[in-house]
């Protein structure tokens, strides 16, 4: 009763309501150059978590050129299997060998055309149990993995908190249940070009225990 | 000239602030697009100097852009951006405090002027009603807007929007109702103490405050 009393009230002093003070065209300016700002920060910072920066893409190019060239997988970076997704990736693939490739080393010699595109599918599911110490060769074909960013639209929020935590959310193609060290996990597979994936094994708490990186 | 969405513009507060977090990166640049007369308002009832307003507007901006992911959907989308322009406006008075070695009595003058993150202050100026009328029905708000603040007749307003007298009169019904409801909730969402406070008539403080 007595909410809806103020409630009444302020819609009865409705006609002596001050107008809103305009904007100053400097304030406005302003706010709009901010606010462009903050949206190409966000956009820049999604790039370089897509490894898409552009500022190492020419020496990422040339690198891969290289390991065509040699005929043979180069190793760019001393061995770390750490936790953290977004730090290493650890080759699987028949084409990829054992070779560690750290994420800003991954090479996109075809430039924008190898580059994912976000598509409005949605991130398909799957539950292949497959054991994800090693992930056999050809399997992402059986498992239908694309190369495409899907949406997210569908996800249960436990499972959408997850890829947001881990900066997914927008990246992702498949999400597979399966095994990886005697524990079922969420395999995540992230398209980095649209010939090889990330693939962060995630378990029940949302922890990333490896990842592993897959070449079509 | 920023490309405002069709799905943006046709989305609530709380929705476009749902859709940022879901990977819409234009979304929240659409809703602080939307709410920039507001925002604005809301620092300068704060602030009196201008351009002490215009850096707790820009600090403001970014706060609401960082912390956007903590957005749970529990209140409204202006009841959470005006504890973050108020907060931004706090912060900014104490550091042209120190910045010009200004007295405690003068930060509390600053204050008296109405930095504070009470909502209540926000009712004295009308801008929770203000934002309570953003939150209702485009079409239900301007007919609000003719009658109400601008006060025209319901045959005036129907010949302005070119709608039928009996269409005026069922939105301007409907508009203050949706109205009711949002400023009950905003009530709510802003404090037991302003429930229990005797609030003074709009009217009356304005009256006071100007």
């Amino acid at each position: 009763m007595e909410k809806r009393d103020k409630a009444d009230e302020l819609i009865s002093a409705l006609s002596s309501l001050e107008p809103l003070e305009e904007v100053p065209s400097e304030v406005s300016k302003r706010f709009h150059e901010t606010l462009s700002r903050l949206a190409n920060e966000q956009t820049s910072a999604k790039a370089k978590t897509h490894w898409f920066n552009s500022a190492n893409q020419f020496a990422l190019a040339a690198s891969f050129v290289l390991v065509f060239a040699l005929g043979a997988v180069v190793t760019l970076n001393t061995g770390d299997n750490s936790v953290n997704p977004l730090d290493v990736v650890k080759p699987q693939s028949s084409a990829s060998s054992n070779t560690d490739i750290t994420d800003d080393e991954i090479q996109y010699s075809g430039g924008d055309k190898l580059i994912p595109i976000a598509s409005t599918d949605l991130i398909k599911q799957t539950a292949s149990s497959q054991d994800y110490a090693e992930i056999p060769m050809d399997f992402y074909k059986k498992l239908g993995v694309g190369s495409t960013w899907n949406s997210a639209a569908k996800l249960d929020n436990v499972t959408l908190q997850c890829l947001k935590k881990l900066e997914l959310i927008d990246s992702t193609n498949l999400i597979d249940s399966g095994l990886f060290q005697e524990e079922s996990i969420k395999a995540i597979w992230a398209p980095v070009t649209r010939s090889s994936w990330n693939v962060y094994l995630i378990n029940s708490s949302c922890v990333a225990l490896d990842k592993k990186f897959v070449q079509g | 000239m920023k490309l405002v969405l069709p799905e943006h513009e046709s989305s609530t507060d709380e929705v476009l602030l749902a859709m940022f977090n879901d990977g819409d990166k234009g979304a929240l640049e659409a809703l602080l697009v939307r709410r920039e007369k507001w925002l604005w308002n809301v620092a300068r009832k704060s602030i009196r100097d201008v351009s002490l307003a215009q850096e707790a507007l820009q600090e403001a901006l970014v706060l609401i852009w960082k912390n956007a992911h903590t957005f749970r959907g529990e209140s409204l989308a202006t009841s959470w951006m005006y504890q973050i322009v108020s907060r931004a406006c706090i912060d900014t008075l104490r550091k042209e405090q120190i910045r010009t070695h200004a007295s405690l009595n003068e930060l509390e003058q600053f204050d008296d002027i109405g930095g504070t993150s009470s909502f209540e202050s926000a009712l004295v100026d009308g801008l929770a009603v203000h934002a309570a009328l953003l939150e209702i029905e485009p079409e239900h708000r301007e007919v609000i807007t003719l009658l109400d603040l601008e006060g025209l007749s319901v045959q005036e307003a129907s010949q302005a929007l070119g709608i039928p007298v009996g269409t005026v009169k069922s939105r301007a019904a409907r508009g203050r109702e949706s109205l009711k409801q949002v400023l009950r909730k905003i009530l709510s969402e802003n404090g037991n103490q302003l429930l229990n406070s005797n609030v003074i008539p709009l009217e009356v403080k304005n009256g006071k405050k100007r």
